[in-house]
């Protein structure tokens, strides 16, 4: 009797943030303080450099600006990260769909050995996935010397410090990214679903196109996501594979700040960087919440 | 349709013995087992997406035993239905017709406006699976089954996520709509009154066997075996040992009590041998409660523990009292006025054609 008095009560002010409204729960109060080391963080250590960062590009007016409009190098810099970004996405999916494709398939030790060589890659820092890449690429390096030996060539190849090395080193580090999301959707499919379009008379290539592939959309978008945003900012890679001619922002931001000192113009170069990426991926997002495949799936 | 001797083992593990099965066209057979019992994997099998270890199958005088499953013609309502989530309802039904290019333009979208009026669902063909009710979604598994006109259908407990009274009115619409086309249906389910009410024939699978097929109403009366008798409805298995015969009878010591029953024929002649350790198998239903003063020679007697009102009848929990472990459990019409009351010594007699005898525990 007592009980079900005091749930009957009007609670104070105090207690409407202070108490659960049901058991599973927490009080309004509980999950902000729960949550305040976080927004704390985030404010300290992303939020303000943001605006320091925006504050400092506009220290001489507007005038970063008007350099960075008015020469054509860096517009052809900020399109060839574009277009380098993109490539890699691209080659990401291609190379990561059918990779997550197999390890929804396989099981026992070929399941442990592929997830190795997905996770093993994404354990080793970039610095030595670059170099190793110039260990191959260079030019009395590995695959030159393959090259040479079976007679496929008379010199030396130029592979490294060329934009195909950069892309195709990109595509390597970034390839997880890719993978991981798509694995993700994949496995939440029912494996009915694929049966069902055998018994109603789809062969596997159509069974693939019809069903599996839309449906997975939601993670290939999220990897392509992930991999067009991380190749835009890409710095270590570009900057050691990549020759002079085919510099990305993030390379150029680097020279702006350690060489030329000049950090107005290297903030600058940030918020355009940033503001691209922010605009791609809502177009990104815009675009695929009007495709069917997105929003009708669970 | 027919399998013969099909089987089925996972490394050393049986998942299917040596499986004979006749269907006739037009007929609904339902495979009831426990879980685990390889009706599944039957069903399967049968479907294509597993192979037999050995065996054939065979559908419409064409074997198929080797054929990939979209190069079969059976219709398969999956148990969580399977519906394309991205796609409409309408979509979900064409694309059996799509896919083997069965139809296309008008005629395509007369054959689905068909399907649609069938099952109810023409006011829904433009939601997506995810805004229909089970009851709903269900109803269009079965229409994109049906549409291409397999001439098999099977069905994997399509009825098993939904609730009683939904189930109980789908087990008439699958029937009324199997019925109207003359469907051949393999019906799969755990649920044996499910399986009771909407079969032609019925087969049991107990251990990758299949046990025994039969009309409904055969299995429920004459069950081969312990199991058949105590998973198609519920039986009391009375314990006895065999103590005298003459050519129509076999009288069965229970206790200290005396059961006759009809003296088993064929197969099962072997339980008339005097000694013989039997279990005698009463349903509920052929138990009467009689007033204790009543018992004669021929009857057993016990202790009423429980009465439970059941509708259309009231079940008695009665302890025996020459076998005192024994609960059994006797249904009798709730009609009948002057029930005993709990605790009340009753006399228990049986209906001599009703009883089943069988091999003792353990050695069935």
């Amino acid at each position: 009797m007592m009980n079900i008095q005091a749930s009957v009560q009007r609670p104070s002010r105090l207690a409407t943030i202070t108490r659960p409204r049901d058991a599973s729960r927490f009080a309004p109060l509980t999950s902000w303080l729960l949550t305040l080391p976080l927004v704390a963080t985030f404010a300290i250590g992303f939020l303000y450099p943001l605006a320091k960062l925006v504050t400092l590009s506009f220290t001489n007016g507007a005038e970063s600006y008007i350099r960075l409009g008015q020469d054509a190098l860096y517009f052809g810099v900020m399109t060839t990260t574009v277009v380098t970004a993109a490539a890699v996405t691209g080659f990401c999916l291609v190379l990561g769909y059918p990779v997550a494709f197999a390890m929804t398939r396989l099981r026992g030790k070929a399941a442990l050995i592929t997830a190795a060589c997905v996770f093993v890659p994404l354990w080793t820092s970039v610095l030595i996935r670059s170099y190793a890449w110039i260990v191959l690429l260079q030019r009395k390096g590995i695959i030159n010397d393959v090259l040479q030996d079976a007679g496929l060539s008379v010199h030396p190849l130029k592979l490294l410090y060329t934009q195909s090395a950069v892309v195709l080193a990109m595509t390597h580090i970034l390839l997880p990214f890719a993978i991981l999301p798509i694995y993700a959707t994949l496995r939440t499919l029912p494996p009915d679903l694929a049966r069902a379009a055998a018994n109603l008379g789809a062969g596997a290539v159509r069974t693939f196109l019809l069903i599996t592939l839309p449906l997975s959309l939601p993670g290939v978008f999220a990897g392509a996501i992930l991999c067009f945003v991380l190749a835009l900012g890409f710095y270590i890679t570009p900057a050691l594979i990549g020759g002079p001619g085919s510099m990305l922002m993030a390379t150029l931001i680097g020279q702006q700040t350690t060489v030329l000192l000049d950090w107005p113009f290297a903030a600058a170069l940030s918020t355009v960087l940033l503001s691209d990426a922010l605009l791609i991926v809502f177009l990104f997002r815009r675009a695929l919440s009007l495709s069917k495949g997105f929003h009708n799936v669970h | 349709m027919a399998l013969r001797r099909v089987q089925k083992t996972y490394g050393a593990v049986w998942a299917v013995r040596e499986t004979d099965l006749e269907i006739e066209k037009g007929e609904f057979v339902s495979i009831v087992g426990p879980s685990g019992s390889g009706k599944t994997t039957l069903l399967t099998m049968i479907a294509g997406f597993e192979t037999p270890t050995a065996g054939s199958i065979i559908v419409g005088g064409q074997d198929v035993t080797m054929l990939a499953p979209n190069r079969r013609n059976i219709g398969m309502v999956f148990q969580k239905y399977a519906l394309f989530p991205h796609m409409t309802v309408r979509q979900n039904i064409e694309f059996p017709l799509r896919m083997r290019r069965l139809a296309r333009g008008r005629d395509l979208a007369k054959r689905v406006d068909a399907m649609l009026d069938l099952v109810q669902l023409g006011a829904l063909q433009h939601r997506y699976p995810h805004q229909l009710s089970g009851g709903q979604q269900q109803r269009v598994a079965v229409a994109r089954a049906l549409v291409f006109d397999p001439p098999v259908i099977l069905m994997d407990e399509p009825l098993g996520a939904l609730d009683k009274k939904l189930r109980e009115a789908m087990q008439f619409e699958i029937k009324r709509i199997q019925e109207r086309i003359g469907a051949t249906v393999i019906y799969v389910t755990h649920d044996q009154e499910e399986a009771l009410t909407m079969s032609d024939r019925v087969a049991v699978m107990h251990r990758g066997r299949l046990e025994q097929i039969g009309s409904p109403s055969d299995l429920y009366a004459n069950p081969d075996n312990a199991f058949v008798a105590d998973f198609v409805g519920s039986v009391n298995f009375i314990p006895g040992t065999v103590c005298g015969t003459d050519h129509l009878h076999v009288a069965i010591k229970v206790g200290n009590a005396l059961v006759q029953i009809r003296s088993p024929q064929g197969r099962q002649a072997h339980r008339r041998e005097e000694g013989a350790a039997v279990r005698v198998a009463a349903r509920p239903e052929h138990i009467a409660i009689a007033p204790y003063r009543d018992r004669d020679a021929l009857s057993l007697s016990g202790t009423i523990e429980t009465m439970v009102f059941a509708g259309a009848s009231r079940t008695a929990l009665v302890r025996l009292h020459e076998v005192p472990e024994l609960v059994l459990r006797a249904d009798v019409p709730s009609s009948i006025r002057s029930l005993p009351d709990r605790g009340a010594n009753v006399a228990l007699s049986f209906s001599l054609d009703a009883l089943r005898v069988f091999d003792a525990e353990g050695t069935a």
